[in-house]
C-alpha cells in the first residue's frame, strides 16, 4: 500500500511538474504585454508588504487574547495539596460555600464527573464546607515542548447541586475547543530558535476537585465502591 | 564594426536585463503558484483532535497552520524554471546579442540569483498573509516571532529560503543541462525519480547522511551560506562545463 502511494504521489507530482513547464514555456509565448507582468508582480509585493504591516498589527492587537502560556514545570498538583493542606492558588478556585445539612450527607457523583475529596472534623454542627476548583485543559505543540497553552479558562463547569441531605455532581456540559495555531515554517526555522519539526501535539485534561469540609457529627452515604472507581473519584482524605 | 567595446561584465549585464523582461511570466506563474498554495493547500494544515480520558467530556480540536506549502510551490516553481533556462529557446534568444559561452552563462547566473531572492522573500512575506487569515478566523494562537519583534529571525528565515531556492533553481538547471547534452539523462532521472527512496533524499530517514540533511541540520547561518556558495559553485560549474560541450545552437 505504501509503495502504490508513493508511486502515485512521484507520478502526480511528476505529471505537476510537466503540466508547470508546459504552461510556464506557453505563457512566455502569448502576447501579454511586458508591463502587465510588471504591474502584476507590483501589486504583489505591495499587497505582501502591507500584508506584513497589517499582519503585525493584528498580532499585536489580538495577542492579548491568546490563552496563558506557561512552563510545564509549573504545573500544580491539586489533589496533592488538599490532602496535605498546603496553600492552593486563588486563579484554581471557582466557587467557595457553605450548605447546612441535616444529620446525613448523601454524595452522588454517578458519572464520576468530578473528584471529590472529603475531609472530616471534630467540629460539632451541620455546616459543610465546600471549595470547588476548576477543571484543567491544557495542550502544547511540537517536540520536546516545554510550554504549554492553559484553556482551563474557557471550560463549562456545572457546579454540585446541594440539597439539605445531599451534594451531586451533575453530568458536566460537553466543552468543544476549537483553536488554530500558526507558527512559522518547520523548514526555515533552522536559524531562529523556533524548530519545529512536526505538527505533533499533546493535551491534558484534570477533573473538576471538591474539597468538602463535613463535621463528624454528619454521617456520609458515599456511592458504593465498584472497582478503584470509589477511591478514585469519592475519597474520604485519612 | 561597433563603436562601443563592452566589457564580457556589461554584456552579461545586458543580457541578464533582457532575460528578466523576456522571463516576466515566469514571476507571474510564481504568484499564480503562490495564490493556488495559499488558497488550496492552507498552508500545510493538519487537524488534531484529543478527547479527555473517562468520562469527562472535552474535545478539543486544534488546526496547525504553517506555509510550508506555499515553500513546497515556490520550491516547485523554482525547479521549472531553472530547467526552462536551459531549454533551446532561451539559447536561441540569446544569439541576438553579440555572446559568448561565458556572457550567456552569467546572464543566466543571475537570473538565477534574482529568481531565489524574488522567490524567497515573497514566500516568507505570504506567512504574513496566513497569519492574518488564521488571527480573523478567531480563536488563534500564533506563536511565531514577527519582522517587528524579532527581526533577526524574519531575516534569517529570509536567507534560509534564499538559500534553498538558489540550490533548487541550479538543480534544476543543471537537469536541464544535462538532458540537453543527452537525452540518455531523461531515462535515468526517470529511473532515479521512481526507484530512489525518498528518505535517501530527506531528513530524518533510515539513512544519517542525506543531501538535504546538509543544509537542513545546520543551526549556523554563516555556515549554511558557505555550504550554500560552495554547492552551487559545484552544481553551477558542472552546468558551465556541460554547456562548454555543446554545438552552437544545439
Amino acid at each position: 500500500m505504501a509503495a502504490f502511494t508513493y508511486i502515485l504521489f512521484t507520478t502526480m507530482f511528476g505529471i505537476g511538474l510537466f503540466i508547470i513547464i508546459l504552461v510556464t514555456q506557453n505563457l512566455g509565448r502569448l502576447q501579454i504585454k511586458k508591463s502587465v507582468h510588471r504591474t502584476i508582480f507590483a501589486v504583489y509585493i505591495v499587497l505582501l508588504l502591507i500584508a506584513l504591516v497589517v499582519g503585525e498589527a493584528a498580532e499585536k492587537k489580538l495577542g492579548n487574547q491568546m490563552p496563558e502560556r506557561l512552563p510545564y514545570d509549573n504545573q500544580f498538583d491539586l489533589e496533592y495539596a488538599i490532602i496535605n493542606k498546603q496553600p492552593i492558588p486563588e486563579s484554581l478556585l471557582l466557587e467557595k460555600r457553605t450548605h447546612e445539612v441535616g444529620e446525613t450527607l448523601d454524595i452522588t457523583n454517578a458519572y464520576n464527573q468530578a473528584v471529590v475529596l472529603i475531609e472530616r472534623t471534630k467540629d460539632a454542627g451541620h455546616t459543610v464546607k465546600e471549595a470547588v476548583y476548576t477543571p484543567e485543559l491544557g495542550a502544547s505543540f511540537g517536540n520536546d515542548a516545554e510550554e504549554y497553552y492553559d484553556f482551563s479558562g474557557m471550560l463549562d463547569v456545572e457546579l454540585p447541586v446541594w440539597t439539605n441531605h445531599s451534594m451531586t455532581v451533575p453530568i458536566q456540559p460537553r466543552n468543544d475547543i476549537s483553536f488554530k495555531f500558526f507558527h512559522d515554517s518547520n523548514v526555515l526555522g533552522q536559524f531562529t530558535g523556533e524548530k519545529t519539526t512536526s505538527y505533533s501535539s499533546s493535551s491534558y485534561s484534570r477533573f473538576m476537585s471538591i474539597h468538602l469540609i463535613v463535621p463528624e457529627s454528619v454521617e456520609l452515604k458515599l456511592p458504593e465502591a465498584e472497582g478503584d472507581e470509589y477511591t478514585h473519584y469519592v475519597r474520604v482524605i485519612e | 564594426m561597433f563603436s562601443t567595446r563592452w566589457s564580457a561584465a556589461e554584456w552579461a549585464k545586458r543580457q541578464y536585463l533582457f532575460k528578466m523582461n523576456a522571463n516576466a511570466s515566469m514571476f507571474t506563474i510564481l504568484i499564480v503558484l503562490q495564490i493556488i498554495g495559499t488558497i488550496f493547500i492552507s498552508g500545510a494544515s493538519v487537524t488534531s483532535t484529543h478527547s479527555s480520558e473517562d468520562y469527562i467530556p472535552i474535545t478539543f480540536n486544534f488546526t496547525t497552520v504553517s506555509y510550508d506549502g506555499q515553500i513546497g510551490m515556490t520550491l516547485f516553481w523554482a525547479f521549472v524554471v531553472g530547467f526552462l533556462l536551459t531549454s533551446a529557446a532561451q539559447r536561441n534568444e540569446s544569439f541576438v546579442f553579440v555572446t559568448n559561452r561565458l556572457t550567456f552563462q552569467l546572464a543566466n547566473f543571475y537570473f538565477i540569483c534574482t529568481a531565489a531572492v524574488i522567490g524567497s522573500i515573497t514566500t516568507v512575506l505570504l506567512g504574513s498573509v496566513m497569519k492574518i487569515i488564521i488571527l480573523l478566523s478567531g480563536n488563534a494562537i500564533v506563536e511565531t516571532s514577527g519582522l517587528f519583534a524579532s527581526p533577526s529571525d524574519f531575516f534569517s528565515r529570509v536567507a534560509a529560503m534564499t538559500g534553498y531556492t538558489l540550490l533548487v533553481l541550479l538543480l534544476g538547471y543543471l537537469a536541464g543541462t544535462l538532458i540537453q547534452w543527452s537525452k540518455w539523462f531523461i531515462v535515468l532521472f526517470a529511473a532515479l525519480w521512481f526507484g530512489m527512496p525518498s528518505s535517501a533524499i530527506l531528513v530524518g530517514g533510515e539513512y544519517g547522511f542525506t543531501p538535504l540533511s546538509f543544509f537542513f541540520n545546520e543551526t549556523s547561518l554563516i555556515l549554511f551560506i558557505l555550504k550554500v556558495i560552495l554547492a552551487s559553485v559545484l552544481l553551477f560549474g558542472i552546468s558551465f562545463f556541460v554547456t562548454n560541450r555543446l554545438e552552437v545552437r544545439q
